[in-house]
């Protein structure tokens, strides 16, 4: 039973498309969370946390995608690896941090990819409309 | 079904994608204008039938209808599904721009086999509802044996997880076999005449 769960893991992180990574401010804590672009979580994927290269934390995502993080330096670069090729990478600025929370994060990409179904869409009707054109 | 980046190994994937190259310049030569309307049809429904999900155990199904892509245009899949693919990976984050070939091949390549063996003379003896949920599961079949058979022979890791991959895709060939079924014979009701194109 292990064995079956481990290679249908597995083989979501083959398919599961691309990381996404959205690393937030809660009062003095980063809020780290990442998940699949099918919206599943990036479940206890490895993450580094990097200052001027040098790694300052090597620990895993909890089982919702999660880590909270309190930092001690202005720059850091966060790094998510689920295995298989697919990574993620932000470089922050501490003070810099957009202030927005995981669920209004959420709303915002769920509407920014139906934007982009359509927008990919008329891309469609647009190129094949010009390879018309073209073939005349 | 979608392959990501950095999956497979670089041999696998300049061999699949040279192979995925050369099919898709032929059908691009091989397509003929009055054809293109229905490419890009194909292409949208190729395009949003992967936003389709249905939950399935710890893991997600999507469906890609390759049969019926294959039937309605033949070679010309290789045109509609790459523009869908090239799309998917540049807007949605689907699949990857290094591995579109390889993605281009385990799509294409079904649909245009489903749209030969369509033709063959024993399929078209057969009842229609048989008929079109054949086109519809032979179009996953193919696609899930290619995808298996290129993880096999790409890393030596995968050789476990290709052949479960093959297993977890039963479900989706009925299913794929089911809504092709149903969406054939609208198509044959509504607009005959492309169902009859050889």
């Amino acid at each position: 039973m292990k064995y079956i769960l481990l290679t249908l893991t597995f083989c979501s992180f083959l398919f599961a498309h691309k990381i996404n990574l959205f690393i937030t401010q809660e009062n003095e804590a980063l809020d780290i969370y990442s998940y699949f672009a099918n919206g599943a979580p990036c479940q206890n994927c490895s993450l580094v946390i990097k200052n001027n290269d040098i790694i300052i934390l090597k620990d895993i995502l909890d089982e919702n995608g999660k880590y909270q993080y309190k930092p001690e330096h202005e720059n850091i670069e966060v790094i998510i690896d689920a295995g298989g090729g697919h990574t993620a990478q932000e470089t922050l600025i501490i003070n810099n941090i957009k202030k927005e929370d995981i669920k209004t994060h959420q709303e915002n990409e769920e509407n920014k990819k139906y934007l982009n179904i359509l927008l990919g869409l008329i891309l469609i009707f647009v190129g094949f409309f010009i390879l018309k054109k073209i073939k005349k | 079904m979608h392959i990501s980046d950095g999956v497979l190994s670089l041999e696998a994937t300049v061999i699949v994608s040279t192979v995925s190259l050369i099919a898709l310049f032929k059908a691009l030569k091989d397509l003929k204008n009055e054809d293109i309307s229905l490419t890009s049809v194909a292409s949208a429904m190729f395009f949003i039938a992967s936003f389709i999900h249905i939950p399935f155990g710890v893991t997600q199904i999507h469906l890609i209808l390759l049969g019926v892509i294959g039937l309605l245009i033949s070679w010309s899949a290789f045109v509609a599904i790459f523009v869908a693919l090239l799309l998917q990976a540049l807007l949605l984050g689907y699949g990857g721009i290094a591995s579109i070939g390889v993605n281009l091949f385990i799509m294409a390549f079904p649909a245009i086999l489903v749209h030969y063996i369509y033709h063959q003379n024993w399929m078209q003896k057969l009842n229609d509802k048989i008929k079109f949920f054949i086109v519809g599961f032979l179009g996953t079949f193919f696609a899930t044996l290619f995808l298996t058979l290129i993880l096999y022979f790409s890393k030596e890791e995968y050789e476990y997880a290709a052949l479960s991959v093959f297993s977890v895709n039963i479900v989706t060939m009925v299913i794929e076999g089911i809504v092709s079924m149903f969406l054939l014979l609208f198509i044959k009701k509504v607009y005959p005449k492309i169902l009859k194109n050889p």
